[in-house]
């Protein structure tokens, strides 16, 4: 049984109490150990095209704060009171096999997204040994890189979050200094009045619509974090490490990066921190805030393929392995795809944008769900239960009219903003689209969540069964 | 009647429903049960937590609009 239990941190069975390890510093350094990596460097770029610098601050705070904590409270809260991760949590909203349906479309993304993170190390290796040596890397000598990264955060999983916890408390105190180092040589060999005044580089001709696709980009990006802040919050002691750690560490700390990502796009003409570091620090000290951004990538990394193993644990093929052979069976696609890194990178925007089309609505049905339909509580008995005796069963194991709510939202979102493209409806400069798409999100759910709850279906009667169990104890 | 925490009853609930080996199964239960019990045990937000988080959610949403200004 001993084993068992020590395994609780790597499977999807509740996390106890006496077991979390995250405090508020803890929380906070974790939350930015994933936050922070390149693609906040990347965004940074996109938004130099867009706005002007004082626009970029408004439109990154408000985007990120709304979409951060959209995603806090529908899943970090969760997560936290019942130690289990995101896509466990996912059971209580969507039923047992419509669960493994979704996530198995999260499954793709992830992939992706770890050998995008990997590659993004290898990218800035490969800057950094161009600087140290002049060579500059073969394609070959990245996607083997690539390969090495991945290696290395499948390692840091395996050994489980005692490991992350301690890479991160070595990256982000350094990674800070060096930001802050960067930000001051920036604006001590530039002119700060130049930054501040910059203006768009290569902006859409209506400013409005700038404004919506900066706030658009900012708000997915603030909802991307939905897959892992899950598997965070289950590790947190108390509920304000939880929350003011996605706060700070996934809405602040990577606005702040972006900034000035944006900044340097502005006044040096890129916004690649493999390419302005170190002509910006000189050889030694640019070269060591390289080597803080590649354990960014490699924490950013490691929590994206921590969170999709997590995931695994809850299919039957996986729920009985021992983790390392669940993180090995999901190394293996890791491997196979990374020889595909460079089209996979040039393509890194598609997957942040898509991510506020199918997030958004997601966290609205699950606060709906939770909140509102089930008055904040969950039966684990019947989370677990995958027979059909389970009051979360819905009709053959799956919500499929929440979910049919979920993908005619994320439609919507399509039609209106195109996130592959940017292309966009006449309409999206009235009604922006995440707007639209989480309110037909509420509204069908809320009518559908009713009737669910009429024919007692979904096990929405446990909220009222927990009230009066409660107040029999007490 | 529902009752929290009493790990007889989550048993009766789970043995042999979770897909889970039975031993696993075993710690599976344990686990309900003590969460069940422990979901109220963590500290409450308090009011200066609440109002934070608040203005944190306020304050973007007031960004958001002031853009278009």
């Amino acid at each position: 049984m001993d084993n068992y239990a020590k395994e609780a941190k790597f499977s999807s069975m509740p996390l106890l109490k006496s077991e979390r390890m995250y405090g508020m510093g803890d929380s906070i350094f974790a939350n930015t150990g994933y936050g922070i990596a390149t693609w906040c460097f990347l965004t940074g770029g996109l938004m130099a095209s867009i706005t002007s610098f004082k626009m970029a601050i408004v439109t990154c705070l408000a985007g990120n704060l709304i979409g951060t904590l959209l995603v806090a409270l529908a899943v970090s809260i969760i997560s936290h009171k019942y130690g289990i991760d995101t896509y466990t949590s996912i059971g209580v909203f969507f039923g047992k096999i419509g669960m493994k349906i979704v996530f198995a479309i999260f499954l793709f993304l992830n992939v992706g997204w770890v050998i995008i993170l990997g590659s993004m190390c290898a990218r800035s290796s490969n800057s950094l040994s161009t600087a140290l040596t002049g060579h500059t890397m073969s394609p070959m000598a990245i996607t083997l890189c690539t390969l090495i990264a991945a290696a290395i955060m499948w390692f840091i999983v395996y050994k489980g979050p005692a490991a992350l916890k301690i890479m991160n408390r070595i990256m982000v105190p350094g990674l800070i200094i060096c930001i802050i180092i960067m930000a001051v040589a920036l604006i001590s060999k530039n002119s700060w009045s130049d930054i501040w005044n910059a203006q768009p580089l290569a902006p859409y001709p209506e400013h409005k619509v700038n404004i919506l696709l900066a706030l658009e980009l900012n708000i997915g990006a603030g909802i991307s974090w939905w897959p892992g802040v899950g598997a965070l919050g289950r590790l947190n002691k108390t509920k304000k490490s939880t929350l003011w750690g996605n706060m700070i560490g996934l809405a602040i700390m990577p606005v702040a990066v972006a900034l000035l990502s944006a900044a340097s796009a502005y006044a040096v003409g890129s916004s690649d921190p493999t390419e302005w570091m170190i002509p910006l620090g000189g050889i030694g000290f640019g070269a060591l805030a390289l080597f803080f951004v590649i354990l960014a990538n490699l924490t950013s990394g490691s929590y994206a393929f921590y969170n999709t193993c997590l995931g695994l644990k809850n299919y039957n093929v996986f729920a009985n392995r021992k983790w390392v052979f669940v993180t090995l069976c999901f190394l293996v696609p890791v491997v196979i795809f990374s020889f595909f890194q460079d089209f996979m990178y040039n393509h890194y925007q598609l997957l942040m944008n898509y991510s506020a089309a199918i997030f958004g609505p997601m966290s609205i049905i699950q606060m709906l769900d939770y909140y509102y339909f089930r008055k904040g509580h969950i039966d684990l008995r019947s989370l677990y239960d995958v027979t059909s005796s389970s009051g979360m069963r819905y009709y053959g194991g799956g919500n499929w009219g929440g979910i049919l709510i979920l993908i005619i939202s994320t439609v919507l979102y399509i039609v209106i903003l195109n996130p592959a493209t940017w292309a966009y409806a006449p309409i999206f400069p009235v009604t922006s689209a995440i707007l639209p798409s989480c309110a037909f999100a509420l509204v069908a759910y809320f009518l559908y969540g009713k009737f669910l709850q009429k024919k007692h279906i979904g096990g929405f009667d446990y909220g009222t069964e927990y009230e009066e169990a409660k107040a029999a104890v007490q | 009647m529902l009752e929290l925490g009493n790990e007889a009853q989550v048993r009766s609930a789970l043995e042999g429903k979770s897909g889970f080996d039975k031993e696993i199964e075993d710690e599976l239960i344990h686990r309900v049960a003590v969460t069940e019990l422990e979901q109220e045990q963590y500290e409450p937000l308090s009011a200066a937590h609440k109002v934070g988080l608040t203005i944190s959610g306020i304050l973007g949403i007031v960004l958001a609009v002031a853009a278009f200004f």
